[in-house]
């Protein structure tokens, strides 16, 4: 297993996203930050995260509209 | 528009009378035939010689028969007429009774009184000394005569005994002069001798005898005289004296006759005559003494019949004319009795009858010109009060579909008007309140009110009052919004209040829900986002240091943070649930299901409460499934958590239907503490809660849903304990 997975943290709320930053990084995770969904979503297309953490109520952009877009580009639900 | 009806003829018309005038002319030419005809008969085949007594018998006998008929008929007819009860009968009758008494009571004196005479003087005739008193005149006369023809016979007795003294032959010369002389002496105005052959011989007549002589020649019987030899006398009618003859033959009638005359006085002999032929119809008539009076007694009759018929013919007439004016009059007193008011009497006659009759027809006419006045005044006010009626329908349906309340007062304070939103607003009988006192349906505490209105109103005209009322209606407190305007008549007097009126309870309710909704819709998302970085903080910290920190109250303050946070998330997801309350649908639907459904969910997680469900028979309503199914559901889990850790626990939800079926009830009770007459009100406002947990949002939403569906929901205290919710629901309309 990977030393270090790489995490995206999508919401708008800067305390929770400081809250969750730590908690990965406790656990010695990587962790990127995105302040709207449209930076978030972005940063998605972008870059190659393990997890990404998504705030559906958010304003602008928000979840469900991020996960719209992923879908769009040929993002599938991952086979578990 | 001519109704022949219209006029009653007070006599019989002209026609009539003239048809009426011929029948009684043909009657009376057939009466005189048939009394030709009678007496005809009767004289032939009775061939008595009184023709005219017969016929005056007759006469008297038809016409008694013809008045016998029309009095008869009369009679009938009146009888009938008071059978039937015909007007005017009555006064005939009794008109028709006079004549006849007035007429009867002198004919029947003078019959009484003729008959008497009838009686005596036919006795009187038929007395026997004029019977005699005649014979004897006639004997009188017969001896007078016989006397008269033997005084001759003596006289020619005497010549010839004369002749014979001095026997004088008849043929000398002295035969001619003493038979002369003879005659003279016995003043014979004839005297003379015939020859056996019928010669006149010493001749001596006087005058009258020279017509007189030669009949009574030819009268005599020569030849029996002749044969037999004897004295024969006649007696002879003559204009200036009655003559005597008197015939005697001298020697056996061989030598000669001599012939005496003499002169008896005038006409005696006419009357002997008359005499004898009286005694003789006479003794004719006295055979029908008994006939006779008979018939008179008949005829008697017959007259008395007549007069006494005819007079109560003529009284039938004489009634029948008085009392058809009369009549008449009734006939149309009675109409006009009756309303018709068109009737008029045809009368042209000028006495005070037809006076009456003038005076009734301009009776008549004056009730008929008013009534037609009359009734022209009630058309005209029957449009003005139809035209009222329809502007007062019109004030009205405007009143009563209009939502604000309506109630006018007047100048005593009594309501006069009240419109079908104020009875509802105010939970009223419809038109229990018309006529009573508006203060008696105020509390005491808004006693003044009506006065301070007034003195407002009158202080300041045309200004207008204005206040919030809190109103206590059937235990639940209205908030009325009320505007009041004094009311004025057209002179400007005052003829009260009229108030207007609507419940802003409902209104008011909402806003404050608006409010509340935004409250929490700021709180969700004022609170809901710090929450979680607090809560992950935390968790943080217990997690990194939890281990290390030996202290127990690190890991006792961590966890409290997290437990509170998490119940401050679950008060911001409540506040958000009731911030983004959906929309209610209404869909027509039953209440059992969704009912039984909540019951059952409760029943199988709440096993120590017993929870009974009981359904009425009720009509579908206006639903949405899933609000319904979460008031349900809210107010069982009130009841729920009221009853927890008792094991007498009961919940019961009853669902019925009221008022012929146009509202729902469903109740909820349990027997749990029950709530404080002061909390009934406050239950339902948001943030209300006498549990120590909840948001006390649980009873708000429930008002909301039910207030969404044009229901009500209120709280009574159960019996003997606990607290029942109940709901009302409108029926939903039959379908079309």
């Amino acid at each position: 297993m990977m030393s270090t997975a790489s995490i995206l943290i999508i919401d708008d709320e800067k305390d929770i996203r400081a809250a969750l930053r730590g908690i990965f990084e406790d656990e010695g995770w990587q962790v990127s930050e995105a302040g709207s969904g449209t930076e978030g979503l972005e940063m998605a297309l972008d870059g190659d995260f393990d997890l990404i953490f998504l705030d559906i109520w958010m304003p602008g952009l928000d979840g469900m509209g991020v996960l719209v877009s992923c879908a769009r580009r040929g993002w599938t639900p991952r086979p578990s | 528009m001519d109704n022949p009806s219209r006029l009653i003829p007070v006599k019989e018309r002209p026609a009539q009378e003239r048809r009426k005038r011929q029948r009684e002319i043909t009657l009376a030419v057939i009466a005189i035939f048939v009394i030709v005809i009678l007496t005809w008969i009767e004289l032939r085949l009775l061939g008595v010689n009184s023709y005219l007594f017969f016929a005056l018998f007759n006469v008297n006998l038809i016409l008694l028969i013809l008045v016998l008929f029309l009095v008869l008929r009369n009679v009938i007819k009146l009888i009938l007429d008071r059978r039937r009860r015909v007007l005017g009968s009555g006064l005939r009758a009794r008109l028709v009774l006079v004549f006849v008494t007035l007429s009867m009571v002198p004919t029947f004196i003078m019959f009484i009184l003729s008959m008497w005479f009838v009686q005596t003087s036919v006795d009187y005739w038929f007395q026997s000394q004029v019977e005699t008193s005649m014979d004897h005149a006639l004997e009188v006369g017969q001896d007078f005569y016989a006397a008269a023809e033997s005084g001759l016979e003596a006289k020619a007795q005497g010549i010839l005994d004369h002749l014979r003294e001095r026997r004088i032959t008849w043929s000398a010369k002295g035969a001619e002069e003493a038979i002369r002389a003879k005659g003279r002496e016995y003043r014979l105005t004839l005297v003379g001798l015939v020859t056996p052959t019928l010669q006149e011989r010493s001749w001596q007549a006087a005058p009258v005898w020279d017509e007189a002589w030669r009949k009574t020649k030819a009268e005599v019987p020569w030849a029996d005289l002749a044969r037999q030899p004897a004295y024969w006398a006649t007696l002879r009618a003559h204009p200036d004296s009655d003559l005597v003859v008197g015939i005697l033959p001298v020697d056996e009638a061989a030598s000669a006759f001599l012939v005496v005359g003499a002169e008896v006085g005038q006409g005696f002999l006419e009357r002997l005559e008359l005499i004898a032929k009286g005694v003789g119809e006479y003794k004719q008539l006295r055979s029908l003494k008994f006939p006779l009076k008979m018939t008179l007694y008949m005829v008697l009759g017959l007259m008395t019949l007549l007069i006494f018929l005819g007079a109560t013919w003529f009284g039938f007439r004489l009634a029948r004319e008085i009392s058809a004016p009369v009549q008449a009059l009734a006939a149309g007193t009675q109409r006009i009795a009756r309303g018709d008011l068109s009737v008029r009497l045809m009368d042209d006659s000028r006495d005070e009858l037809g006076l009456l009759v003038q005076s009734f027809n301009s009776m008549a006419e004056d009730l008929e010109q008013s009534r037609q006045g009359l009734t022209e005044a009630n058309r005209r006010l029957q449009e003005q009060y139809q035209a009222l009626i329809a502007k007062n329908h019109y004030v009205q349906a405007i009143l009563d579909n209009i939502t604000s309340g309506v109630v006018s007062v007047d100048r005593s304070g009594r309501v006069t008007t009240i419109n079908r939103a104020a009875e509802a607003i105010l939970g009223l009988e419809t038109g229990s309140l018309v006529g009573r006192a508006a203060l008696d349906m105020l509390g005491p505490e808004h006693r003044g009110l009506v006065q301070e209105v007034r003195q407002l109103l009158s202080s300041s005209p045309g200004s207008q009052w204005q206040r919030r009322l809190d109103l206590d209606v059937g235990g639940e407190t209205v908030k009325l919004l009320v505007n009041a305007v004094a009311l004025m008549d057209s002179e400007g007097g005052d003829s009260g209040i009229v108030a207007v009126f609507e419940n802003i309870s409902e209104l008011e309710k909402m806003q404050r829900l608006d409010a509340w909704k935004e409250v929490a819709r700021r709180i969700a998302h004022e609170i809901k986002n710090p929450l979680t970085p607090i809560k992950l903080s935390a968790e943080r910290l217990e997690r990194k240091f939890g281990a290390v920190v030996a202290d127990p109250v690190f890991g006792q303050c961590t966890g409290l943070i997290v437990r509170q946070v998490e119940h401050l998330q679950e008060m911001v997801r409540e506040f958000s649930s009731f911030a983004k309350m959906p929309e209610v649908t209404l869909v027509r639907g039953k209440i059992e299901p969704i009912l039984q459904e909540a019951v059952s969910v409760f029943a199988e997680s709440h096993t120590a409460i017993r929870w009974i469900v009981r359904f009425e028979d009720a009509p579908d309503v206006m639903l949405d499934r899933e609000a319904m199914g979460r008031v349900f559901s809210n107010i069982l889990l009130n009841a729920a958590e009221v009853l927890a850790g008792r094991d007498d626990g009961r919940v019961e939800a009853v669902l019925y239907s009221r008022k012929r079926k146009a509202r729902v009830y469903i109740e909820i009770s349990d027997n749990g503490p029950g709530i404080k007459p002061e909390e009934q009100s406050r239950m339902f406002e948001p943030y209300y809660s006498t549990k120590r947990s909840g948001t006390g949002l649980g009873l708000t939403i429930v008002k909301s849903i039910v207030s969404d569906h044009h229901g009500h929901i209120r709280v009574k205290p159960n019996e003997p304990a606990g607290t029942t919710f109940v709901i009302e629901l409108p029926a939903a309309r039959s379908e079309a």
